[in-house]
Parts: C-alpha cells; sequence; structure tokens
C-alpha cells in the first residue's frame, strides 16, 4: 500500500518526498505496485565544474569551489557517494547497501534517499541524462569501499561554511618547481577538476 | 606619538634573483623600519645570495639553509630565529608598500589582544608578461584580493606558539592551512582594508599548469580535512 502523503512528508527530506509524490504521480497512485523503478533507476555525475572531493579513510570531503562551503561524508555517506559519484543508479546504490548491511534494510532505502536528495539538494551532483552512462560503463562494478563499520549508520552530510573566504580565495600562490621541491604527500583517490 | 613594535622580516627564498632586489628595497622603503630583515635561502643556485650581501649594511642578514627546508620549512626557520615583537613574512617577487608595516603595527599597538593581521593583495603583471597567466582569473589582475597570504601576515610570535608553524607538509597551500587552523583555534584576527602588497605573476610562478592547478586542489582538500579533524579534537 502507498504510504500516505503525511507519512511520507514525516519521514523524509523535502527532495526526497518529491521522489516519491513522483512515484506517485508516475504508477497513477497504483497500491499494487510497491516499484520505485523510475527513481531508483536515476543516476548522477559529479558537478565538476563547482565539486572537487577526496576520499581519506574515515571520510570523503567535498569543497565547492564556488560558494567556499565544504563537506565531510563520513561512514556509510561516503560510500553511498563513492557509488552515485560513478554513476551507480539509485537502485544500484541502495541494493549494494542492503547486502552489505543486512539487517538494515528497510532503514537504508529511506537513508540512502534522504541523503542523496540533500546530495542533489546541494548540487554536488548533477543529474545523468537517460541515455548517459558514467564514465565507469555498465556491467563495471567499482568494489565497495572497505570500511570499518560493522552496523549500518544513517548517511549524512556535514556541511561547513567557515572557511569561504579562504577557499574562495584564487591559487595565487607562488610554486616555482625549481625553487620548491617539496616532495608531494601520497595522494588517496584524489578527484580533481580536468 | 605612540612607539610602535618591532618588526622581524621573514623573506623566505630559492632561487629569486630576477624579482629579489626590487622587493628587498621595498621592504626597506618601510617608513616604520624593520628591526631585522632575515633571507633564509633554501640552497639557491643563482644569484640571490650575491644580491642579498651587499643589503648587510642595511640590516639584511643572509641565511642559508644548510639542508633544503622547503617555503614552509624556511619560513619557520626564521620565526625561530628572530627577535621583533612582530614576525612579517615577505617574498622574493612582491612589492610592499611603503607604509605597509607601520598600518599593521599601529594595528598591534592598539589592539593588544590581536594576534595576527593580514591585508588587501593587488595581482599585477610583471613587465614580462603582457596576459596573466593561463588559468589565473583575469578579472582579478589589478582587483583588491583579501590577502590571506603569508605575504601581508603579520603576527606577534604568541599567535606561532598558540597556532603552530606553518606545515611543511603542503607546498602550495601551507599558508591557507595555517590561516585555517588559526581560525579554528580562536586566534584573534583583523584584515587591513587596504592594499598593502602588490603580488606580481610572472611567467615563473604560481600554479597554472593542470597539474599544477590539481595539487593545489588536492592541497586545499587536505587544509580541509585537517580543519574538520582539528574542529572535532576541539569539540
Amino acid at each position: 500500500m502507498v504510504e500516505s502523503a503525511t507519512k511520507v512528508r514525516n519521514r523524509h527530506q523535502e527532495i526526497a518526498f518529491r521522489f516519491f509524490l513522483e512515484y506517485c504521480r508516475e504508477q497513477g497512485n497504483n497500491c499494487d505496485s510497491c516499484h520505485m523503478d523510475p527513481i531508483l533507476s536515476r543516476r548522477y555525475r559529479v558537478n565538476r565544474s563547482k565539486i572537487i572531493f577526496e576520499a581519506f579513510e574515515d571520510e570523503t570531503v567535498l569543497i565547492n569551489l564556488d560558494s567556499g562551503s565544504y563537506y565531510s561524508f563520513p561512514g556509510s555517506g561516503a560510500l553511498v557517494w563513492d557509488l552515485i559519484s560513478s554513476g551507480r543508479s539509485i537502485g544500484e546504490v541502495i541494493a549494494q547497501l542492503q547486502h552489505r548491511f543486512p539487517d538494515a534494510n528497510a532503514e537504508i532505502e529511506s537513508s540512502v534517499l534522504d541523503f542523496i536528495g540533500k546530495v542533489v539538494e546541494e548540487r554536488l551532483v548533477l543529474e545523468q541524462d537517460a541515455g548517459g552512462l558514467e564514465a565507469t560503463g555498465e556491467g563495471e562494478q567499482p568494489p565497495l569501499r572497505k570500511g570499518k563499520e560493522s552496523k549500518f549508520e544513517k548517511p549524512c552530510l556535514q556541511k561547513y561554511s567557515d572557511m569561504q573566504d579562504l577557499l574562495l580565495l584564487d591559487p595565487i600562490h607562488e610554486v616555482d618547481e625549481m625553487g620548491w621541491p617539496n616532495a608531494l604527500p601520497a595522494g588517496r583517490n584524489a578527484e580533481a577538476l580536468e | 606619538m605612540r612607539l610602535l613594535p618591532s618588526v622581524s622580516v621573514i623573506l623566505s627564498v630559492k632561487n629569486g634573483a630576477q624579482y629579489l632586489e626590487e622587493s628587498l628595497r621595498s621592504v626597506l622603503a618601510q617608513d616604520h623600519r624593520p628591526c631585522e630583515i632575515l633571507v633564509l635561502d633554501d640552497r639557491s643556485t643563482d644569484e640571490t645570495e650575491s644580491i642579498t650581501r651587499p643589503f648587510a649594511t642595511d640590516g639584511v642578514r643572509f641565511i642559508a639553509n644548510r639542508s633544503p627546508l622547503g617555503i614552509a620549512g624556511s619560513r619557520n626557520a626564521g620565526i625561530q630565529l628572530a627577535g621583533g615583537q612582530l614576525l612579517a613574512f615577505a617574498s622574493h617577487d612582491d612589492i610592499w608598500v611603503p607604509h605597509k608595516l607601520r598600518k599593521q603595527a599601529e594595528r598591534f599597538a592598539a589592539r593588544p589582544e590581536l594576534d595576527y593581521c593580514i591585508a588587501l593583495v593587488r595581482p599585477f603583471l610583471d613587465r614580462s608578461i603582457t596576459v596573466p597567466p593561463p588559468g589565473f582569473r583575469p578579472e582579478l589582475v589589478g582587483a583588491d584580493v583579501p590577502g590571506y597570504l603569508s605575504e601581508t601576515l603579520v603576527a606577534r610570535p604568541r599567535a606561532f606558539e598558540r597556532a603552530g608553524y606553518f606545515d611543511p607538509s603542503f607546498s602550495q597551500g601551507e599558508d591557507t592551512e595555517w590561516f585555517a587552523r588559526a581560525r579554528q583555534l580562536g586566534l584573534e584576527m583583523e584584515m587591513v582594508d587596504e592594499v598593502l602588497v602588490h603580488k606580481r605573476l610572472h611567467t615563473n610562478n604560481i600554479t597554472y599548469s593542470a597539474a599544477r592547478a590539481q595539487h593545489w586542489r588536492r592541497e586545499i582538500l587536505r587544509v580541509a580535512k585537517k580543519t574538520l579533524e582539528l574542529r572535532r579534537t576541539l569539540e
């Protein structure tokens, strides 16, 4: 049975609620249908004109170069980001997490939708065109990162805006390769704008 | 007239012969004269030393790093050697306006609680180039930009005791990281709302190959990561 709109609204953030509304409209409020195919098939790509990110051991950190805000996705949020940013559909993300955390099946779908809704709202990702598969390609399944999490915790998006004036500064720093041959620190899965 | 605090100027350089003299002269032209100017040379192979030495009579001290320290390490060495009540940082290729140190020293004299002070910076094209380096935002040339850069920084020594020194694991973002750390730790800052440094853009500096831009972006992601970790330890 389709949940009442009130229950949905209470349980999800505004973006996730719109997902369900759209699903209901598309299904014609057909209570026999229990699949959210149109929403679950959505794929996204990183908004690379604005966003850079790096996966650290315990969290993924993102910076919006336009606004100077920075974000942390610890725990399962980093897992969801890994999958979404590599072109997995929402349904595939949910399925992978449910496989990893079988005791949290019921909680995973709603919390992942919630989280992705916030990611979309912050314009960290843009929706893929229907025909556009992400660079990882059809059939390629990047392995889910090995995390320390043994128990599912809801993915959360932590946003900070206390360094905007620092992060918005154009890099007018002096780097003379001849002058400063510092060894570079080892990077980890860094994503950079092309 | 209020007595202004003494200022040590720390100038870190490697192979800066091309513009070093002009930069040194702008430091020596300050109407609040520095009590000392320390040139920390990171094993230059050009004429950096021979350009610096004649300024010894003006209080410029040439110090050669015994081993390569990088930009952050050189500055840190200068901090440890400096004896002034305030520490200012210069680069080999920028120009200070003649009243820079006075303006900033006055702020410290007026505010005992002030830990560090920056100012606006104005990028300019060196005479050797007619267009900005590729990738540099052209609208910034000639604009007055908040100078979260070491070149505008004047700080009390206690600022480094409280916040720590520059992190030598950074090669481009070491000052951004320090400013972020100082902010998280609640140091008192003031920005003078006036251009006190003219930042030279020239063919040998900055970041604007794709590889360097990528390196810069990885560094600021590390800055964000360090900031998050510090925030959590302080909570």
